[in-house]
């Protein structure tokens, strides 16, 4: 459970600053932010990390692996959407991915003690 | 008056006479101006009117040059207008508007970007000498910053909820180990 505990807190900490870095690319302090092109490979590196963490700790769990890698593809099209069409319904999307994987470890450990 | 001054009138002359097409292209408007929001998919359209009065059919092809060529497309961009009354006429002259489609991608960095929109005449019959016309309309587009790009309250609550599940994760594993 080691593995998944601290693979879940990175991803979800990884989610966070891509979401920060999305924030202050499109504000007004632009000259060095500005040269930022949000493309398809980040949140394709993130969610890479996510299943990457999902197949070691398959052993651990079930649960969590399978519902981080059928939701990965959604996630990235998500952020990506969001960012090409400035759309912040598609950013929540990404949001819920690691609070959804966040909660379901929460609830996992609670169930274990 | 001197001898290369008379042959250099005798060449404008000629040129004046043997090519009647070059006066047969008119554009407008002369110049686009454009304030674009950086950060933002954009895509605007305007047109342009080119007008024929000479009385020989002309071809004409639009082009764009300079730093906003990665921008805009022309539609249709090759394309003839039938032959004219004649400049010196107020009969309605044939015409065509060219749709200048100008798509500013999200990631284009602030500036100002100019060039020109070129539209390059070739009479398809008469005219006895083989030379084009040309006429630009001047293009400036100016990107600027958002003034404002701040999240929603929704956005904003999922991020507190996402830090603050991330930090019970924390309190709550190491409870665990302890016990």
């Amino acid at each position: 459970m080691k593995k998944l505990n601290y693979g879940l807190w990175i991803y979800a900490a990884l989610c966070l600053i891509l979401v920060l870095i999305y924030r202050y690319s499109t504000d007004s302090f632009d000259t060095k932010v500005s040269g930022y092109n949000l493309s398809l490979w980040y949140p394709m590196t993130v969610n890479l990390f996510l299943i990457g963490i999902s197949v070691i700790s398959f052993k651990e769990n079930k649960l969590l692996p399978i519902v981080g890698i059928i939701f990965t593809p959604i996630s990235i099209y998500s952020f990506y959407k969001s960012w090409t069409d400035f759309n912040y319904d598609f950013l929540a999307l990404f949001i819920a991915l690691p609070i959804l994987l966040l909660l379901l470890l929460l609830y996992h450990k609670y169930k274990q003690k | 008056m001197k001898i290369q001054h008379k042959i250099v009138l005798l060449m404008v002359m000629i040129g004046l006479f043997l090519v009647p097409s070059v006066y047969g292209l008119g554009v407008g408007p002369l110049s686009i101006d454009i304030v674009a929001e950086r950060g933002k998919e954009t895509e605007i359209i305007r047109d342009i009117a080119v007008t024929n009065p000479a009385k020989n059919p002309i071809h004409i092809t639009g082009t764009v040059t300079g730093t906003i060529s990665e921008f805009v497309t022309l539609s249709p961009n090759e394309f003839e207008l039938e032959a004219g009354p004649g400049i010196t006429t107020t009969a309605p002259r044939p015409y065509k508007y060219v749709l200048v489609r100008i798509r500013i991608p999200r990631e284009v960095p602030e500036n100002s970007y100019t060039g020109q929109i070129i539209f390059t005449e070739r009479p398809t019959t008469g005219g006895v000498l083989g030379t084009s016309a040309q006429l630009g309309v001047r293009v400036n587009l100016n990107i600027g910053t958002i003034a404002d790009a701040v999240f929603p309250m929704y956005i904003n609550i999922m991020i507190g909820l996402l830090v603050v599940l991330m930090i019970v994760t924390l309190i709550y594993k190491r409870r665990v180990i302890k016990q």
